[in-house]
This record gives structure tokens, C-alpha cells and sequence, in this order.
């Protein structure tokens, strides 16, 4: 990890203004990093709340079997929709906004490489959004295929699936444009001294990241525009009644797929190695470990794909070399949860609200991911296929690994973002409300899945009501506790709290906590020097 | 009209503004043409033919990534 010395603390940033625009402009013209950071996060939480309210849409028809409250297409779209949103404009946008406003203070660089289309990146963003929402309006109701918009259902849904093209050509343009400005920023505008082994872990972790995206996000797009001239064009690649074959679409889709899975939680993980350090007041151990861990699961995402495909009548060979390749994950993820175990090892551990999500982040990933690996074994995965224990597992990685990782995130990073520390008690009831809430809403999922309840259906038998009642009450209750978050969140920025020191936690070694908090509107203009 | 004189990087500072920025460009191009080969490799790929081909150009593609990815690194380091 980088240490500064003391004689930089200080030096190279003001913050005076430059004259820029204020109110609405100041926004819209933004090149800040600082401010296209805050604007993909709120982004990011209007977005979890709009796919927060269809899912409690769905959860909420789930309540009782039979047909209460919406009927099966719109419910369709719900489902549909709350995968795309909550993936595309909600977690992805918010580890982009932790990238915006960390990266250039983690390594002592002035901004983004490239300001102004780090402005654009994020304004592409909302007219997507719109058109993702305004999907649901248009006649033939909104895309209902799932979010893996699987032909030749995408071939046969309505205008809304066009949107919904339109809409993640968009995103993954603002994607590749915002990896392309965190590669360089990372590869060329490090303090000096700042060797990349020297980098804290979270840009370690937000570079492969972006490489990751670089490489499949064009895929996912091509994939797409396929679909869209099936649709409207005449041509037949996946149209089996041109000739074309819609299996080849899910090996397209999943080789974006599985890579996107740990493009959501890597910068989650990088996240959480910034604070159980800090929490722990030890350095992380085994850093370079965790670089090739990082790396490792990087490069082995782009050769398991097939697993999600199980089903499709593979070659005995293929699901052989799937399967395998997919238990092999493990390993470098299982060096991760190991080093980060071993930092907390006989550390002088404080439990505030950032280290209390960070070990709900650990147990609840750990979980999923050994859900996961049950899933990777082929045979159980032929019984397990399209049921709800699918549905638990991704939920324990995606809400308890991506989501607790990004509150620990806020929670940490908000003195410095607002100058103004959060308030404990409401931090620490958000976490333990989140965290029982979330349990009671996904636990029993596993138990649906097992008893073999399918997945995306908006009735189901009646052996199946009790454990669907406790997770729907459970959703209601996750869902309300975010609002304890943008309480809590809102009070910092309205500066009703404790002024933030510089520094609020001991254990803190990063750059970002040299400059005063809130942090200046421009940091380390001269770059300091990292011993 | 009085002849303007060119602008030139007149002290190490700005040159060494200009020398980032140059090679900040070459980074995100070379980037951009990554994403733009996997984009239309995709589509050609299926254009061309079926299951074999688009796996092969995939496959190469992914390769060609990873050996560019770490071949800077390493050669960056020298």
C-alpha cells in the first residue's frame, strides 16, 4: 500500500472554483470528477429504487398464489425490467460513481484522464434510463423475455423490446467511454512513486474491471443488434424459422454475462480490502495475492459461460470442461475471503457501520458463492435450472455481496464526500435491519428452489405459500430500510452531524485522507510523491 | 495581416502536458479499436457461419486481448 509523507500533506489542491457554472449548469457542464461521481451515484439510487419498486411489485403478487394484483404479462416485464434496471442503472452505475470520485484521489491524480468525456459517459445514462422506463408504455407492453432476453420471445415481444435495445446500446456506450477514461487515468496519471503494486487495491480492482468491460460489453452489443435486424431487418441469426439458431444468442449473451457478474463484484471487492484494513488497523494481507486473485477471476470469467447453459443439450465434453472450469473459480476467490480473514486476524477491530456491512458483505458473499458452487455441478444444476434457489443465489451475490459492499463504501467515504459524519446509531440500524431483512426475504428462496418452484411465473401451487409469504413480508421490510440509508445520507448532506476530521478512521493509509474533508473541489493539481 | 507565430510547447511543463496527452490518446484508441473488433468480430462472425466460427473469433479475440493487455504491461515495464 502507498504511503505519503508528511511534508505533501496539503500541498497541491484549493479550492477555489475557477468561476464555473452554478445551479444546473454547474451539472449539466460539469468535467469534475468529484461531481460526475455524485451524479452517477444518485443516478445509480433513483434507479435502485425504481427497480426496488417493481420488485416489490412482483414481490407482492408473490404474496398469496393465484392472480392478485397485475396480470402474468405485466408481471413479465416487471421481472424483466427490475434485472435490466437493478444491473444496468443501478449497480453498475454506482461502482462507476465510487470509481469517478476514488480513483483520481486513490492515486493522486488531478481528474479523470479525459474530463469532458467523463461528462458525456454519465449524460447518456438518464436518456436510456427513459427509455428502459418508458418501455412499459409503449403499445405491446414492455420487453417480458427476462433479462437475458432470450429469443425467440425478444423476436416475437412488442416496441418495448426495441427501447430496451436502444437503451443498453446506450448504456454500453457510457460503459466502454467510462472503462476507456479509468484505464488511462489509472495507467498514466499516477503520483509519482505510485507503482501499480503500490496501488491501493481498490483501483487494482476497478482496472480489471474496466478491461473486463472493454472486452464484453461489444459483444453484448452485437448480440443485441443482432436481435434487433431479426426483429425489423429480415435477417435470421437467431430466428429458427429463417434458418437461424437461438441457442447461439445464449452463448453470446452469457459470454457478456458471466464476465458482467464479476464486473459487478469486483469493484466490490475493492471496496471492501479499502475498509477491513482500515477497521482492522492492519495492512491488507497478502496484497499481491489479491492482485493475481483479482486477475485470475477476471481471466477465468471469459471460459465459463456454458454453465449457465447446462440444459441446451451441450456435449458431454463441453458440460465436463464447463463444470470444472467453474469449480476452479473457488480458488481465487477463496484466497480473497481467506486474506481477507487473515486481516482481521488479531487486529484491533472496531465495529462502525462501513466494518459492520464489510462482514455482512463476507458471511452473505461466502454464501452465495458456495451456492454457486453448488450450481456449477452439473447434475444438480439440471434439477436446480430456472427454480427459485437460482433466484437466492444471485440475490446473495449481487444485494449482499455488491449492494452491502457499496453501503460500506458510502458509509466510509461520506465524511470525506460531505465533510460531515454520518450518524452511527441510524448507520447501525440500517445494517442490522438490511441484513435480517434481507435474510428473511432470500434465505427461504433456497427452500422454493429445492421444493422446485420455477422461477418468473406469477402464480404458483399451493405448497409453495408459506415460505413465499415470509420472503415477501422480508422484501417489504428490506425495501423500507433504505430509506434509514437516504436518511441517513441526506443528513450528512445537509451537514446535520459531526464536522468530519481530515481523517475519521485510524486505520485509514490511502491518499484520500490527506486532503481535507470535504475534499476540495480540485485535489492534488501538483501530484504529490509517494514514498 | 501580421503572420502568427506557431504554437509550440514553449517550457518543460507544457510538454510534458503534451507528452501525457498524447499518450492518454494512444491508450484510449487502442482501447476504443479493442471494443470496435469485438463489436463487428461478433456480428461478421455470425454473418460468416455458425456455432464454430463465432466461437473461434471469440476465442482468438479474447486471446489477442489478453496478449495485448499484459504485452503493454510487460513491455511498459522495461
Amino acid at each position: 500500500m502507498s504511503t505519503v509523507t508528511p511534508d505533501q500533506l496539503g500541498h497541491g489542491h484549493d479550492d477555489h472554483a475557477h468561476g464555473h457554472p452554478t445551479g444546473i449548469m454547474r451539472w449539466v457542464t460539469t468535467t469534475n470528477h468529484k461531481d460526475i461521481g455524485t451524479m452517477y451515484l444518485w443516478f445509480s439510487f433513483t434507479m435502485f429504487l425504481v427497480g426496488g419498486c417493481m420488485a416489490l411489485t412482483i414481490r407482492a403478487e408473490l404474496f398469496e398464489p393465484g392472480l392478485q394484483i397485475v396480470n402474468p404479462e405485466f408481471f413479465n416485464s416487471m421481472t424483466t425490467l427490475h434485472g435490466l434496471i437493478m444491473v444496468f442503472g443501478a449497480i453498475m452505475p454506482a461502482a462507476v460513481g465510487f470509481a469517478n470520485w476514488m480513483i483520481p484521489m486513490l492515486i493522486g491524480a488531478p481528474d479523470m484522464a479525459f474530463a469532458r468525456m467523463n461528462n458525456w459517459s454519465f449524460w447518456l445514462l438518464p436518456p436510456a434510463a427513459i427509455l428502459l422506463v418508458t418501455s412499459l408504455f409503449v403499445p405491446g407492453g414492455g420487453p417480458s423475455a427476462g433479462w437475458t432476453m432470450y429469443p425467440p420471445l425478444t423476436i416475437q415481444n412488442g416496441m418495448g423490446m426495441d427501447l430496451t435495445i436502444f437503451a443498453i446500446h446506450i448504456m454500453g456506450a457510457s460503459s466502454i467511454m467510462g472503462s476507456i477514461n479509468i484505464i488511462t487515468t489509472i495507467l498514466n496519471l499516477r503520483a509519482p512513486g505510485m507503482t501499480l503494486m503500490k496501488m491501493p487495491l481498490f483501483c487494482w480492482a476497478w482496472l480489471i474491471t474496466a478491461y473486463l468491460l472493454i472486452a464484453v460489453m461489444p459483444v453484448l452489443a452485437g448480440a443485441v443488434t443482432m436481435l434487433l435486424t431479426d426483429r425489423h431487418f429480415g435477417t435470421s441469426f437467431f430466428n429458427a424459422a429463417g434458418g437461424g439458431d437461438p441457442v447461439l444468442f445464449q452463448h453470446v449473451f452469457w459470454f457478456f454475462g458471466h464476465p458482467e457478474v464479476y464486473i459487478i463484484i469486483l469493484p466490490a471487492f475493492g471496496i471492501i480490502s479499502e475498509i477491513l484494513p482500515a477497521f482492522s488497523r492492519k495492512p491488507l494481507f497478502g496484497y499481491a495475492s489479491m492482485v493475481y486473485a483479482l486477475a485470475g477471476i477476471a481471466i477465468l470469467s471469459f471460459i465459463v459461460w456454458a454453465h449457465h447453459m447446462f440444459t441446451t443439450g451441450l456435449p458431454t465434453a463441453g458440460l465436463l470442461f464447463f463444470m470444472y472450469a467453474t469449480m476452479l473459480i473457488a480458488v481465487p476467490t477463496g484466497v480473497k475471503v481467506f486474506n481477507w480473514l487473515a486481516t482481521m486476524w488479531r487486529g484491533s477491530i472496531t465495529f462502525e457501520t462501513p466494518m459492520l456491512f464489510c462482514l455482512g458483505f463476507l458471511f452473505l458473499f461466502t454464501l452465495g458463492g458456495f451456492t454457486g458452487l453448488v450450481l456449477s455441478i452439473m447434475p444438480v444444476d439440471i434439477q436446480l435450472q430456472d427454480t427459485y434457489y437460482v433466484v437466492a443465489h444471485f440475490h446473495y451475490v449481487m444485494v449482499a455481496g455488491s449492494l452491502f459492499a457499496f453501503f460500506a463504501g458510502v458509509y466510509y467515504w461520506i465524511p470525506k464526500w460531505t465533510g460531515t459524519m454520518y450518524d452511527e446509531r441510524l448507520g447501525k440500524i440500517h445494517f442490522w435491519s438490511s441484513l435480517i431483512s434481507f435474510n428473511v426475504t432470500f434465505f427461504p428462496m433456497h427452500f422454493l428452489g429445492l421444493a422446485g418452484m420455477p422461477r418468473r411465473i406469477p402464480d404458483y401451487a399451493q405448497q409453495f405459500a408459506d415460505w413465499n409469504m415470509v420472503a415477501s413480508i422480508g422484501a417489504f421490510w428490506f425495501g423500507l430500510s433504505q430509506l434509514i440509508f437516504l436518511y441517513a445520507v441526506l443528513k450528512c448532506i445537509f451537514h446535520k452531524g459531526e464536522k468530519a476530521p481530515a481523517k475519521p478512521w485510524d486505520g485509514a493509509t490511502t491518499l484520500e485522507w490527506t486532503v481535507p474533508s470535504p475534499a476540495p473541489y480540485h485535489t492534488f493539481e501538483t501530484p504529490p510523491v509517494i514514498k | 495581416m501580421a503572420a502568427q507565430a506557431p504554437v509550440t510547447p514553449s517550457s518543460p511543463a507544457a510538454e510534458r502536458a503534451a507528452a501525457l496527452r498524447r499518450a492518454n490518446l494512444r491508450v484510449a484508441v487502442t482501447l476504443a479499436t479493442i471494443a470496435a473488433v469485438f463489436f463487428v468480430g461478433i456480428i461478421g462472425a455470425h454473418l460468416i457461419g455458425g456455432f464454430d466460427e463465432g466461437t473461434s473469433v471469440l476465442g482468438i479475440g479474447v486471446l489477442l486481448f489478453l496478449a495485448i493487455a499484459i504485452g503493454r504491461n510487460v513491455f511498459g515495464k522495461r
